[in-house]
């Protein structure tokens, strides 16, 4: 293993250290607790919405800390949710006296480290909402939507609920769209490789040359599907109908969709799935609103992509242009 | 001359000896949690067991048990996190409550402290016996704990029988299902790997109960870390 690290250890700390070295215009780190803020938080008047997870899927959850964005985020251990505690003093320093809300991804480390805090939270009358992502259609059935795990799709839920908080609105309505926005979103990922965990040095799953897995965790998690590599626009195929026949969409919606990197694929691989993606999403009469293609979930140095599409309305449309201004994502 | 009880200063010795056997178990952890996760699972209880190392040494003026226990366990959860970190982190500070006021951890208090980790991961993860998970070898140990107490047997004989129950129950965890959980999601391909969270506990009963036999008391019954 050659990894550009100090200590396995360290890895987490030192990559939230760097973060806040290079974008000090955007977010600061909070004294004491391992997270990312948004260098004016906390806003009086507007609800806060706190993100966080593992680390080791940059730039999900704190890179994309600022304006327009989520006000802060809890930096785990690699593939491990924070502790109750960093968590608890997070949205009590972002909370801006009209509620928190927790957007994060449903695993079960995440839920009970959270829902710790949230109990806390909620003994101190401090106005507390959650809203778990769960766009990965590989994980559970559509009767079971709601045991579904997030990955890259829940890019939009955070986009589009902390727009939502920048325009006023209060604690309801922010998470009402947070949840239309996650419910509105599917995603299906497939990986090249594995991904090699700093501390352990290993891969943490085996996948031949000329194997590739379908519908995997975020976090390596052996996938539904283990076959034999195929061909980019065979493989998006395959992503984009399991999408679609999940009720993902239909003839005449329109949609934003995103091309996700793992880590370790070439932006040019990801154009030519984005290729095959819009062909596919034009043949099957979805109208494409707007397109993100790029690392924005990664798994360490994995190698594969994902594909996330969220149906859109009007709200969402609006909430998904508004302006951003973090590390990793900025317009307008 | 026999041990009956657990004093303060031999839990702090008996904690740092799970920290050492822990680290050393790193890698096959690691492995375990491999076959059925993100492979991670030695390396989160090590640095969570070397936080306790440090929670004993920066709180030497602890007074008694059950303080040693509570600090142990926010420092375990404070340094690890995920799902594993708030159960362990959880199941150790059980022994805060379950112990508040008893001077020393004899076999009725370990009953105690086991009845407690057990409803505290029933309350906090949401799992059953059978579900594969950490909770297995816990209910198997307080099983065997309860039926040594009643037999009138000391905290040695009671760590020996919670150890054995603990390892057997892990081994077994390999032939389950997971129902909670990430690992759940994985449906028949996690049959033939033990849960580790499950062996990790195995190991920490085991290693109490090993530092007791290794440290027996001396004949004229003063202890060697007493004088």
């Amino acid at each position: 293993m050659k990894k550009l690290i100090n200590s396995p250890d360290d890895v987490a700390s030192e990559t939230m250290e760097g973060l806040v070295a290079a974008f000090p215009q955007s977010v600061r780190s909070l004294e004491g607790v391992r997270a990312i803020v948004r260098r004016d938080a906390p806003i009086q008047g507007k609800v806060a919405v706190v993100t966080g997870g593992g680390s080791g899927h940059e730039p999900m959850w704190w890179c994309y800390v600022g304006r327009g964005m989520p006000d802060a985020s809890i930096v785990g251990n690699i593939f491990a949710a924070p502790p109750p505690s960093p968590i608890y003093q997070t949205a009590k320093a972002v909370d801006g006296g009209r509620g928190v809300l927790f957007i994060y991804g449903n695993y079960s480390g995440d839920v009970l480290n959270f829902d710790a805090a949230v109990e806390i939270l909620k003994a101190e009358k401090v106005s507390v909402a959650v809203v778990r992502t769960t766009d990965d259609v590989a994980s559970a059935p559509p009767d079971r939507k709601s045991d579904r795990r997030g990955i890259a799709g829940s890019f939009f839920a955070l986009k589009i609920a902390a727009a939502r908080a920048e325009e006023g609105a209060g604690l309801e309505e922010v998470t009402a769209t947070a949840k239309r926005a996650n419910f509105s979103t599917r995603s299906m990922a497939l990986a090249l490789s594995s991904c090699t965990i700093p501390a352990s040095g290993q891969p943490i799953f085996q996948l031949g040359e000329d194997e590739v897995a379908i519908g995997m965790g975020g976090h390596g998690e052996p996938g539904i599907y283990h076959g034999p590599m195929r061909s980019a626009d065979e493989l998006a195929q395959l992503m984009i109908s399991s999408i679609l026949a999940d009720e993902a969409a239909k003839s005449g919606d329109e949609v934003a969709v995103l091309v996700n990197g793992m880590g370790a694929t070439p932006l040019g691989e990801l154009l030519i799935m984005y290729r095959a993606v819009s062909k596919l999403l034009s043949e099957a009469k979805l109208k494409i609103y707007r397109s993100y293609v790029g690392n924005y979930c990664t798994t360490l140095d994995m190698a594969g992509c994902s594909i996330s599409l969220i149906r859109l309305d009007d709200e969402l449309k609006r909430l998904l242009l508004a302006p951003a201004d973090s590390p990793y994502f900025t317009q307008g | 001359m026999k041990r009956t009880t657990i004093g303060i200063i031999e839990l702090r010795e008996i904690l740092r000896f799970v920290s050492e056997s822990v680290t050393k178990e790193e890698s096959r952890l690691n492995a375990l949690d491999a076959a059925i996760g993100d492979g991670d699972h030695g390396i989160t209880v090590r640095v969570g067991f070397q936080a306790v190392r440090k929670s004993i040494e920066n709180t030497s003026n602890a007074t008694d048990i059950s303080t040693i226990l509570g600090n142990a366990g926010r420092a375990f959860m404070d340094a690890t996190g995920g799902a594993i970190g708030i159960i362990l982190g959880r199941m150790l500070i059980s022994g805060q409550e379950a112990l508040k006021g008893r001077e020393t951890l004899g076999a009725d208090e370990l009953k105690c402290w086991l009845d407690a980790m057990e409803s505290t991961i029933i309350a906090v993860g949401k799992a059953k016996p059978g579900d594969k998970t950490i909770l297995d070898a816990v209910h198997a140990a307080s099983v065997a704990v309860s039926a040594s107490v009643s037999q009138g047997n000391d905290v040695v004989e009671a760590l020996l029988a919670a150890s054995q129950a603990a390892d057997r129950a892990a081994r077994d965890t390999a032939n389950m299902l997971c129902k909670v959980g990430r690992a759940s999601r994985l449906g028949e391909q996690v049959l033939g790997h033990p849960d580790p969270g499950a062996v990790t506990f195995s190991i920490v009963m085991d290693s109490f109960y090993r530092w007791l036999i290794e440290h027996p008391p001396e004949s004229n019954g003063t202890h060697p870390l007493h004088s």
